[in-house]
């Protein structure tokens, strides 16, 4: 604020919008010192922290890890455009969704209601949150750039040099994000000036957001923080999930007791053309994957982001199930034990998981040098991807929430993921084991993990029936 | 708790008829905590018992027990002689219950809801979509039937979990306050229907505080007392 304009605060109030903007923050803070740019601050020095105490060895370790020759050949020309131009639009595309349900500009409910629903124009009521936002997608592309960089370097497999064009590459991918990001908070509102135009032009994009989209967030902000910190990721997915609206007078078809739940699954997918199409990208990558796997030669790594793709794939096809494991304990409407339903939920995601991998897998095997275990390898992985989903649509509550004493992050961290960490060791393993021991021996590594799952997965759809009983 | 019988409303009908749900001195506490003093309380087919009490009595906790879904700390809860428990398919195919929010898939509309319903029960299929639409007609709801739940204002969301309750088979009801949020002519309307579906031989547990509705219904009203 100028001198003339404290002259004139100091005489009849401000009257410029960024001295009222002052004048009302310092009324809110109650005299003390603005402390928003030095959290931020400090959030970007514990990131550096982190960044070269965990990124860069894991970096390195992974660069150690997978194979530079394997590398080399699929990172190059090409494919390797390929590769990395999918991973930015990945993020941005990410970005872009984030911004629909918590975008970078989401003050607390009080300064909404009270400030920013005032006269004072909203690009500038709003650009702090908008700048701390962007600062972090900056410092988060760099450093991100820098990790990779370094990481490829410490393994022996670049030069120096590289780090130039992975650090700057880097912090270009975070301006797109942050870009994207806001994008995505502007366009969840219907109306308004919401085109291509406001990309990345911070005060248009700012006066765009409309006070019921920030209301919305801001409460959903807290909500899903007080569900964090509880432990209780379920609260934050229905928070978070959006309503369905669509395809209201195709009806669900009468059918028999157990193809009903599978035929409404298959409905709710396509009432929802985003998660199918999400869950149809990530199980084709997966499936693809784990048919390469099969291939002697192809780095462990392969076989790892395959499971990770099929098992986030068919997780996305799998919200039947899930929308009955949150139900649990409400009196039953359905004619089916709730045993028998949840099983019934499976079908659905398994026969659409079973069809991809099928195809997938003779695509690879006719266009590769794979051979016929490139076909059955990713169907063959369906009963693991299944058993895993039902032990998380079921699990419940975690037994320790982020308030309990001693190490409640790591122990709720590891409660959440368990059904992660066996798709992933079971389904990495027994990859492995086939292209470096024998077809049966793989086989029977999966079987015993698929069965785990399964067995483990029916255990706690049974406790989770029973809880309310006591 | 107090047990009378409604003055000129109890049948010969309803005396002929077969004890359905018997609770002994059941009664609910946890850890010290008295949810439900213990209580007797008898129904007959074509019976209905309505409960009453002030908030906490605990109504919603004997209502619980009678649908099997929690266990009485004493006493004992049948349900045709064999104890009440919601694993038992016995318990389930006999007994529907409205006690708080049923199960709403978010990603089906109303009529989806009734079918899906329908279907798991084992309904007939060709007829399924016919009978749904015509128990949305009887509540007056038929205009709602392509909406989903998150569309419904508070009062419609009570007659959409009311349709499915009432439109899964049972020999049992149990309706948990089912005038909350209806107005006058909706409660007239539900009223209509619970005596029709006393007079088709239902037994009726209902917690209710609406006493127009408890006059029209009620062949017996239980006092539930608090601990």
């Amino acid at each position: 604020m100028s001198e003339r304009d404290d002259a004139v605060a100091g005489a009849s109030g401000p009257t410029t919008d960024e001295g009222r903007l002052t004048q009302a923050r310092k009324v809110i803070r109650g005299g003390l010192p603005e402390q928003g740019n030095g959290n931020a601050v400090y959030a970007a020095y514990v990131a550096v922290i982190a960044s070269l105490v965990y990124g860069v060895p894991a970096s390195r370790a992974f660069f150690k890890f997978v194979d530079p020759q394997w590398l080399s050949r699929h990172l190059t020309g090409v494919q390797g455009v390929l590769v990395v131009g999918g991973i930015v639009v990945g993020v941005l595309l990410l970005g872009y969704r984030l911004g629909s349900v918590r975008g970078p500009v989401v003050p607390d409910l009080p300064y909404l209601d009270h400030v920013a629903s005032s006269a004072l124009d909203r690009a500038v009521v709003l650009r702090r949150w908008w700048r701390i936002s962007l600062a972090g997608c900056l410092v988060l592309g760099l450093l991100t750039g820098a990790v990779v960089g370094t990481g490829m370097v410490s393994a022996g497999i670049a030069p120096v040099v590289v780090l130039l064009p992975t650090t700057l590459g880097g912090l270009v991918v975070g301006l797109a994000l942050g870009g994207a990001w806001l994008w995505g908070q502007v366009r969840s509102w219907p109306t308004g000036d919401r085109g291509p135009a406001t990309v990345l032009r911070g005060r248009r994009s700012l006066r765009a957001l409309h006070h019921v989209g920030l209301r919305t967030q801001s409460a959903r902000a807290v909500t899903m923080g007080g569900a964090v910190l509880a432990g209780d990721l379920r609260a934050a997915r229905l928070d978070v999930a959006a309503p369905s609206t669509r395809l209201r007078r195709t009806r669900l078809r009468a059918r028999g007791r157990v193809t009903v739940v599978a035929e409404r699954d298959l409905l709710g997918l396509r009432r929802s053309p985003g998660t199918f199409v999400v869950g149809l990208v990530l199980s084709t990558a997966g499936c693809w994957a784990l048919a390469h796997s099969t291939t002697p030669g192809v780095p462990n790594i392969v076989a790892f982001a395959g499971v990770l793709a099929a098992y986030l794939g068919y997780g996305a096809w799998s919200e039947g199930m899930r929308l009955q494991g949150d139900n649990a304990g409400t009196p039953a409407l359905i004619g089916l034990p709730f045993g028998e339903e949840a099983l019934a939920h499976l079908i659905t995601p398994s026969a659409m998981f079973a069809a991809v991998a099928v195809v997938c897998g003779v695509v690879v095997e006719t266009t590769s040098s794979a051979g016929p275990a490139a076909i059955f390898w990713p169907v063959a992985m369906t009963a693991l991807v299944a058993g895993t989903h039902l032990m998380a649509a079921f699990r419940g509550l975690p037994p320790v929430t982020l308030f309990s004493p001693g190490s409640a992050v790591i122990s709720v961290g590891f409660w959440y993921s368990r059904p992660l960490l066996l798709a992933l060791i079971g389904g990495v393993a027994a990859t492995a084991l086939l292209t470096r021991s024998s077809l049966t021996n793989a086989f029977m590594v999966l079987v015993l993990a698929s069965y785990a799952a399964v067995m483990f997965g029916r255990r706690r759809v049974r406790l989770l029936d029973e809880a309310h009983r006591a | 708790m107090a047990a009378r019988g409604k003055q000129g409303t109890t049948t010969p009908k309803t005396k002929a008829n077969p004890l359905v749900l018997e609770v002994k001195g059941a009664g609910k506490d946890i850890e010290g905590s008295v949810l439900l003093a213990p209580i007797d309380l008898r129904a007959k087919a074509g019976q209905c018992v309505v409960l009453r009490g002030e908030n906490g009595s605990g109504k919603t906790t004997l209502l619980r027990i009678l649908a099997g879904a929690l266990e009485p700390s004493v006493g004992s809860a049948t349900f045709n002689g064999a104890p009440l428990d919601e694993r038992d398919p016995a318990t389930r195919a006999g007994v529907a219950s409205l006690v708080g929010a049923p199960t709403a898939y978010r990603d089906l509309t109303v009529i989806d809801h009734l079918v899906l319903i329908d279907s798991t029960w084992g309904g007939q299929i060709s007829t399924a979509d016919e009978r749904a639409d015509a128990l949305l007609e009887t509540l007056e709801i038929d205009h709602l039937s392509e909406r989903f739940p998150h569309e419904l204002s508070s009062g419609q969301q009570q007659l959409f979990h009311l349709a499915m309750v009432l439109f899964r088979p049972s020999t049992v009801l149990l309706l948990d306050e089912p005038e909350q949020r209806l107005d006058t002519h909706k409660r007239e309307l539900l009223t209509r229907i619970l005596v029709e579906r006393k007079a088709a031989g239902a037994t009726l547990v209902i917690a209710c505080h609406d006493p127009v509705m408890t006059e029209a219904i009620a062949d017996r009203v239980v006092d539930v007392a608090g601990a």
